[in-house]
């Protein structure tokens, strides 16, 4: 029956030739272009056999493979696409094509979800917008005030340091000249040490006399602080002796102001507190330690004057040197410093040191406040969520049954949560917008009340888009997901019975208790 | 003739009958197809193997590749427990379909 000769037609190639397109895996296709063959060549030796000439059978058992036969195979071959292609894929963007393509649709239905109940949107966005404006107005104080590094070089070798005479009710004592070059000379915990006490100068010149807020200084003060002159140097060591002292470095600020920005001040008198002094140089601007300096002045130190136990000193720990450290060499400095002043009260009570970082120093006053207002507007923004949340999940629930619809229609539980996230992160991004617009407002609000307090800020920046933007997408999930969640576990069938209205399930009403007790919750912080 | 109808899905329940009977391969599907319909009916290969292939995917056939002395090998394909429960199914919506549209169409013998 079967003609096996050579002059058998090669149906394996022609049926190839029409899958081509297919890109079956290759085992795959074998098998099919085998049984295929086959057909063709039952249905060539039937004919042959029945004696049909071999050009009209072949062409009859050709005729086998008419239609498409490619597309035929496609829609079984791959399961996948038993569903008609979405246009999106059939533009042939591959997988990432598909999910931008899906995305986009989900952002055309989220816009649209959002303008078919505007009051809804509103209320949500207002509240998204507040919770997340008032947020970054804190943080950015935050960041500026507690995180960002103090503007001076490695930050955290700067200590201050102070005696402490608790029995006698003095838990400040702050350094005589004296024990300034004793311990200046002799500290191994220190790499350097400097003193400086606030004063007021009158700088007088031209029309006006002026009243200025400038700091006397000794020892490396300005390298101690790794702090260089933008023009000049900083005073030299045989300036800070008495009668040598008539020497200044102006802040940025005055030397603008009052000089013109002129360079050729330096080298130049000026006239403070009626004593001719000369401009050795000019800061860079931001350098204002310890408080809104414009003048600096080194202290003529006499190294045996105990008059004023007035001066607050500064050092930058030595390496490997802790705090600790610092604070028991200085109490035993301090000690032999009155052992040899006063030898009769050598037997008195133990000389004591305190060291604090300059940092926590700097920041002491302002830290817990900040921190606790951290707190206030995270609750804040926390409330908002929840308000969100049970905002989102009223309007879903009210919704189920178009849900409901969707799933009967073959939508699957992640498509439809997806959704839902997308109408929630789309609002989340527009709330986080508005929010930004109201924190650029608020932090302009807060920065001088900041300042004020802490002079060493050179400002409060609202450089946060980032935090913004985690803040947008925790929200928006945080909110969203609950009631996309309990969207993606609708049970169709009862959504469908119960009528044409939308019913809130138990779930819905559970979860909505839950929203309204974490509010209630988190609002009774502030009671 | 015929053809748009057989592509509509009717082509599954012929096939699916046809191998109520016994395991078939394909060839023989075709030819017995049109045999029993004495000619009307015709399913060519570009039809027939992916509705086949189809069928065997929702899992109401299954195909097999048989080996038999002195011959090729041969995917044969017989009906599953699932198919015979489906063919059921489609045989009784094929009879009220057939009854209505005859209903409709007035045909009085039936």
């Amino acid at each position: 029956m079967f003609e096996v000769s050579g002059r058998a037609p090669e149906w394996a190639a022609e049926i190839r030739a029409r899958l081509g397109r297919l890109r079956l895996p290759p085992v795959r296709e074998a098998e099919i272009v085998e049984e295929l063959a086959q057909h063709l060549g039952d249905r060539y030796a039937e004919l042959r056999a029945a004696g049909e000439p071999p050009e009209a059978a072949r062409r009859a058992a050709l005729a086998e493979l008419d239609g498409d036969l490619a597309e035929g195979l496609d829609r079984v071959e791959r399961p996948a696409r038993l569903d008609p292609p979405a246009p999106e894929r059939a533009a042939g963007g591959g997988i990432l094509g598909g999910i931008l393509g899906d995305l986009g649709a989900d952002l055309r239905h989220a816009l649209r979800a959002l303008r078919r109940s505007p009051g809804t949107t509103a209320v949500a966005l207002l509240t998204l917008a507040l919770g997340i404006g008032a947020g970054a107005v804190v943080f950015s104080a935050v960041h500026a005030v507690l995180l960002r590094p103090l503007p001076y070089a490695e930050p955290e070798r700067l200590v201050e340091f102070w005696l402490t005479a608790p029995a006698k009710g003095l838990p400040v004592v702050d350094l005589p000249e004296a024990l300034y070059v004793h311990l200046r000379d002799r500290s191994r915990a220190f790499e350097t040490i400097a003193l400086y006490i606030g004063t007021g100068f009158n700088l007088a010149g031209g029309d006006d006399a002026e009243r200025l807020l400038g700091t006397n200084v000794a020892g490396e003060f300005f390298d101690l602080l790794g702090a260089r002159p933008l023009h000049g140097r900083t005073f030299r060591p045989e300036e800070e002796t008495p009668g040598n002292n008539l020497v200044a470095i102006l802040g940025h600020g005055l030397w603008q102001r009052r000089f013109g920005g002129d360079p050729a001040i330096l080298g130049r008198e000026i006239d403070l507190d009626g004593l001719p002094t000369v401009v050795v140089g000019i800061m860079p601007p931001g350098f204002d330690f310890p408080n809104r300096t414009e003048l600096w002045v080194p202290i003529g130190v006499d190294p045996d004057s105990v008059d004023c136990w007035c001066y607050s000193a500064l050092g930058r720990l030595a390496p490997g040197a802790t705090a600790a450290d610092a604070a028991r060499e200085i109490g035993r400095l301090a000690g032999d410093f009155r052992k040899l002043r006063e030898p009769a009260a050598a037997a008195g009570e133990p000389s004591l040191a305190v060291t604090v970082p300059l940092a926590s120093r700097l920041t002491g006053e302002v830290r817990a406040p900040l921190l606790v207002l951290l707190g206030a507007v995270g609750t804040v923004l926390l409330i908002a969520c929840a308000n969100l949340g049970n905002l989102l999940l009223a309007r879903s629930a009210a919704r189920s049954r178009e849900f409901a619809v969707r799933c009967s229609l073959g939508a699957g539980p992640w498509r439809i949560a997806r959704r839902l996230l997308v109408e929630s992160m789309l609002l989340g991004f527009a709330g986080a917008a508005a929010g930004l617009l109201l924190a650029a407002w608020g932090v302009r609000a807060v920065e001088p009340v900041v300042l004020e307090r802490l002079p060493h800020l050179e400002g409060i920046a609202l450089d946060r888009a980032v935090l913004a933007f985690a803040i947008a997408v925790a929200t928006a999930l945080g909110s969203g997901l609950a009631p996309a969640l309990r969207a993606a576990r609708v049970p169709v069938g009862s959504v469908l019975k119960a009528g044409a209205r939308g019913t809130a399930s138990r779930g819905d009403r559970r979860l909505a208790h839950a929203f309204v007790v974490a509010q209630f919750a988190l609002s009774l912080v502030y009671a | 003739m015929f053809q748009r109808e057989l592509q509509k899905g009717s082509a599954e329940l012929l096939v699916l009958s046809l191998l109520e009977a016994g395991p078939r391969h394909g060839y023989d599907l075709a030819k017995l197809i049109t045999a029993r319909s004495q000619g009307a009916l015709r399913l060519n290969a570009a039809s027939l193997y992916p509705l086949l292939y189809r069928l065997e995917r929702r899992g109401w056939i299954e195909g097999r590749w048989v080996e038999s002395a002195g011959e090729r090998r041969r995917r044969t394909y017989r009906l599953t427990a699932g198919g015979r429960k489906t063919l059921a199914a489609r045989r009784r919506s094929w009879d009220e379909f057939v009854r209505a549209v005859n209903l409709v169409v007035g045909v009085d013998h039936v």
